[in-house]
């Protein structure tokens, strides 16, 4: 018979074998994707993840006879404009919906909430009309500005800045603040935080989108990373070491900056669950 | 009095015009990208347009009897059917991690909970490359049948295997965020109602179903609805790993969408199957308001 302690321990040991078990099935096959990259063309071992003969060939390949940077500036370019125009834009709205009286602002709010519900995919093809009517085809404006109508800024914004206290914009009206500056000068300094998560939010969303570029670009110069990578594969189907070198340049960045700002990703997960 | 009011209607006056002038940009962006657009994609797909022919004729509700009859768009629409059928495992799956990781027995949470979560912020393009990879006839997932003596499988060129293998490898990468949003919602439980139940001898089995379980409703009905929208929206790695073969098995809405828009330019057409995605969606976030009840927050 085992004891309370013994009963507990053996308890612990099988979780945590648990755990191990499943965060191998997530792990492995980023480990896998790593030590491909390092595997030589003709290498016999598809599966292990210690690659012998190493070799930076197939990194050289995607960085040199690939337009990898091209790839690389363009996600990089469209992700962090459409991210800081729809933070300023987001921030700006949401500050009038949560302070300011004006007639109406009901129905812009209810506009909001709808927007709120609409997938993209309906849109996609009278979004990818609109471009073009604007001469925007094959554009990274084309890639940026539909990031640009971000409902979720504005609400997520108007959420938090609600909960604020008023007596602070207060004081700053007695002052003879205008309404600017008590966005600029108080709102925004309490809502770092917000604002980190929700550009945490935003930058991924655009860095990992691929079905709008896919539809309206149609010249390699103008690929983010996402389209770029289906390319590679497109040509070089079986060549797995430089599709995983594509696949593992393309992601050291995000996987760099989640490891830095965790606790941002985690708190924008659990507000952009608040939005519905 | 009157002296006093004019500033009064001045400063509201001007108040009103500042928040106008603060909504403006967004009410500009909505309105053509999201308002505009549906209308646009209603309207166009009561259309024949086909994007070469400038001519567009009106045909009422000609393309949606179409789909109707449409074998492929049937295929489509069954097969997201089975992602979406698919949902539930992924959610008992992340409800068992959550529930292990919120025990006190468990040490490294931190470390357990970043590795979960990695997969998650890696792009669908970039996880649906590696996968092809594992689910290759040479790959990692049939060498590990092969060791255990089972027979090896082109998993997505089998006609019976490719849409369980494309759905199992989206389930795998949606683990850590709906296990976090579970860890989330168990931490809100609070600790005095499992004492009770200990108290009154209840076992863990039972503390699970009366008292996890209901405390746990919101954020299931949460993650579920989530989850079965975005069922509905799974193309990445339908594009990257299958195209949609083979013969059609792990053709889903949007890639059909895509195909009929961008690769045989049905414009018309391609809108319909817009507007049916955007309806099951719709119905989808309607059901959840329905269910939660106002005024839980997450």
């Amino acid at each position: 018979m085992l004891t309370i302690k013994q009963a507990r321990l053996l308890k612990s040991i099988v979780l945590h074998l648990v755990l191990l078990c499943v965060l191998v099935v997530g792990i492995y096959p980023l480990l896998w994707m790593f030590s491909t990259a390092f595997k030589p063309e003709d290498s016999v071992s598809l599966v292990s993840i210690m690659p012998t003969n190493p070799t930076l060939a197939n990194i050289r390949k995607v960085l040199v006879d690939y337009p990898f940077w091209t790839f690389f500036s363009n996600s990089l370019m469209v992700s962090l404009g459409s991210t800081v125009v729809a933070i300023i834009l987001g921030t700006l709205g949401g500050y009038a919906l949560a302070r300011m009286r004006a007639p109406g602002l009901d129905v812009i709010f209810m506009v909001l909430l709808f927007t709120l519900m609409v997938p993209v995919h309906v849109r996609l093809i009278p979004i990818f009309m609109i471009m073009h009517k604007m001469g925007l085809g094959n554009t990274l404006l084309a890639l940026t500005i539909p990031h640009i109508a971000s409902p979720i800024s504005i609400f997520l914004s108007r959420q938090f800045f609600k909960t604020i206290p008023r007596d602070l914009d207060e004081a700053a009206i007695i002052d003879g603040c205008s309404w600017f500056m008590i966005f600029w000068r108080i709102i925004m300094p309490l809502s770092k935080p917000m604002i980190s998560a929700l550009f945490i939010v935003k930058f991924m969303g655009a860095w990992n989108d691929f079905i709008w570029p896919l539809m309206v670009t149609n010249t390699v110069s103008k690929y983010p990373l996402t389209v770029g990578l289906s390319l590679l594969r497109q040509q070089h189907s079986m060549n797995w070491g430089l599709n995983m070198a594509g696949a593992s340049l393309a992601s050291i960045p995000v996987i760099i900056v989640f490891l830095i700002f965790q606790r941002y990703f985690i708190s924008g997960l659990a507000m952009s669950g608040m939005k519905n | 009095m009157e002296a006093r009011q004019r500033p009064l209607l001045k400063r509201r006056t001007k108040e009103a015009l500042t928040c106008y002038l603060f909504l403006a940009p967004n009410m500009a962006l909505f309105v053509t990208f999201f308002l505009y657009a549906i209308v646009s994609a209603f309207y166009n797909s009561m259309t024949d347009w086909d994007f070469i022919n400038p001519t567009k004729n009106f045909i009422g509700l000609q393309n949606y009897i179409e789909l109707f009859g449409d074998r492929y768009f049937h295929i489509a629409m069954k097969n997201t059917l089975w992602v979406t059928a698919a949902v539930p495992i992924g959610l008992a799956l992340s409800l068992g991690i959550a529930l292990i990781m919120n025990s006190k027995l468990v040490k490294f949470k931190t470390l357990f909970r970043t590795g979960f979560y990695t997969p998650v912020v890696i792009s669908m393009v970039v996880w649906a490359l590696i996968w092809r990879g594992i689910y290759s006839i040479d790959g990692l997932l049939n060498e590990v049948l092969a060791f255990v003596g089972l027979p090896v499988v082109d998993w997505l060129g089998n006609l019976k295997f490719a849409l369980p293998a494309v759905i199992a490898m989206g389930t795998i990468k949606g683990l850590g965020y709906n296990m976090v949003l579970f860890l989330a919602g168990l931490q809100t439980i609070p600790p005095h109602l499992y004492e009770a139940a200990e108290i009154d001898g209840a076992n863990s089995w039972q503390q699970f179903w009366h008292v996890t379980l209901p405390g746990l409703q919101h954020t299931t009905f949460f993650i579920s609805v989530t989850a079965i929208i975005g069922s509905f929206q799974v193309f990445d790695q339908i594009y990257v790993m299958t195209g949609g073969g083979p013969l059609g098995r792990t053709e889903v809405l949007v890639s059909y969408l895509y195909y009929k828009g961008f690769l045989s330019w049905e414009m018309g057409y391609a809108n319909a199957i817009g507007v049916v995605i955007f309806m099951c969606v719709l119905i989808m976030t309607l059901i959840q308001r329905k269910l939660i009840p106002s005024g839980t927050e997450y």
